[in-house]
């Protein structure tokens, strides 16, 4: 991945995941890797701070003889995670419409993009003939 | 590194913060390593990161959290956790370890400068007020003028003693919140770039 993660990001991530199903540490680590590496995607922090901020709660589960804490959203996680996903909408809108040849449609979006600019071109063209006129 | 020598770095460098903190990292990294089924002699910095960088992280956001608390309540009041989590959070930013050192030392000798010039300054304003009320005594062996003008000196310097209190009170509050502020800005841009 090219592209570095921003922490509102990362929390985001968290959140929409702990949102499908209660997550323990290890498998949430395992799934935000999929997206960020290793010296990212320490989890730890994130979780502890969601946590003292009141979007997530832990519960322990018995496991194998031992505990396993267990992360679950509360309902101002899901405002913030709500917030987070609309953010999230927009930005990744105005950064498709600059790329332009991402998504399905692109070409079709390449198109448009070429037509417009060559009207504009020559609509300017015939607003300097006239001003030389 | 195995999983043994991770959690014994770990645990070294989390010193600092609270009891609760530092327990709850643990068994954190613990339970997560117990479901990665990682062996007791695999190596675990590939699954968990650098056990310094972990620490680092968690330092950093403890420090952040208690900024945010400075700020919603609007002052440094006399945190000494404040002021530990702002020499923590310095030791926590990358750079060179001599140079964290000396930081670290710097800063604790201007917060102990504070301290003692603090003491100092409500000490004399103690000082002031006691003359006050140790000088009314004197009215038992006075009678008339003498006894008005003991009076008044022995009010005056309560007065002031008082008012001398509250002004240095408020002028080192201030200096405190400001050099936290600024402590705290030159820690995070370090932790940043």
């Amino acid at each position: 991945m090219i592209y570095q993660i921003t922490a509102p990001l990362l929390d985001a991530c968290v959140l929409g995941i702990v949102a499908i199903e209660d997550t323990y540490g290890y498998t949430l680590t395992q799934k935000v890797r999929e997206l960020v590496d290793i010296s990212e995607s320490t989890l730890y922090p994130v979780l502890r701070r969601l946590q003292k901020d009141g979007q997530l709660t832990t519960y322990d589960r018995p496991f194998q003889g031992r505990n396993r804490r267990y992360y679950s959203i509360t309902d101002s996680g899901r405002t913030q995670l709500k917030f987070y996903s609309d953010e999230w909408e927009v930005y990744k809108e105005k950064i498709d419409r600059l790329i332009g040849y991402s998504g399905s449609g692109s070409e079709l979006r390449v198109q448009e993009y070429k037509e417009k600019t060559d009207t504009d071109s020559l609509s300017g063209k015939s607003d300097d003939d006239e001003s030389i006129v | 590194m195995n999983k043994q020598q991770f959690m014994k770095e770990l645990d070294k460098r989390l010193k600092g913060l609270s009891k609760e903190d530092r327990n709850d990292a643990i068994q954190y990294y613990e339970e997560f390593f117990a479901d990665s089924g990682v062996g007791e002699k695999d190596d675990v910095i590939p699954l968990a990161g650098k056990p310094e960088e972990v620490a680092r992280k968690i330092i950093g956001e403890s420090v952040d959290k208690q900024d945010k608390k400075l700020e919603d309540e609007g002052g440094v009041g006399n945190s000494i956790k404040a002021v530990w989590l702002v020499i923590l959070g310095i030791f926590a930013a990358p750079i060179a370890l001599p140079l964290l050192i000396t930081a670290g030392v710097l800063v604790f000798v201007f917060f102990v400068v504070m301290f003692a010039l603090g003491i100092s300054f409500a000490a004399v304003a103690l000082t002031v007020i006691a003359m006050g009320f140790l000088l009314l005594p004197g009215v038992l062996w006075s009678s008339g003028a003498q006894a008005v003008v003991i009076i008044g000196m022995s009010l005056m310097c309560i007065g002031v003693g008082i008012l001398f209190f509250y002004l240095v009170s408020a002028i080192f509050k201030a200096i405190a919140n400001l050099s936290m502020k600024l402590f705290r800005k030159i820690s995070k841009r370090r932790r940043t770039a």
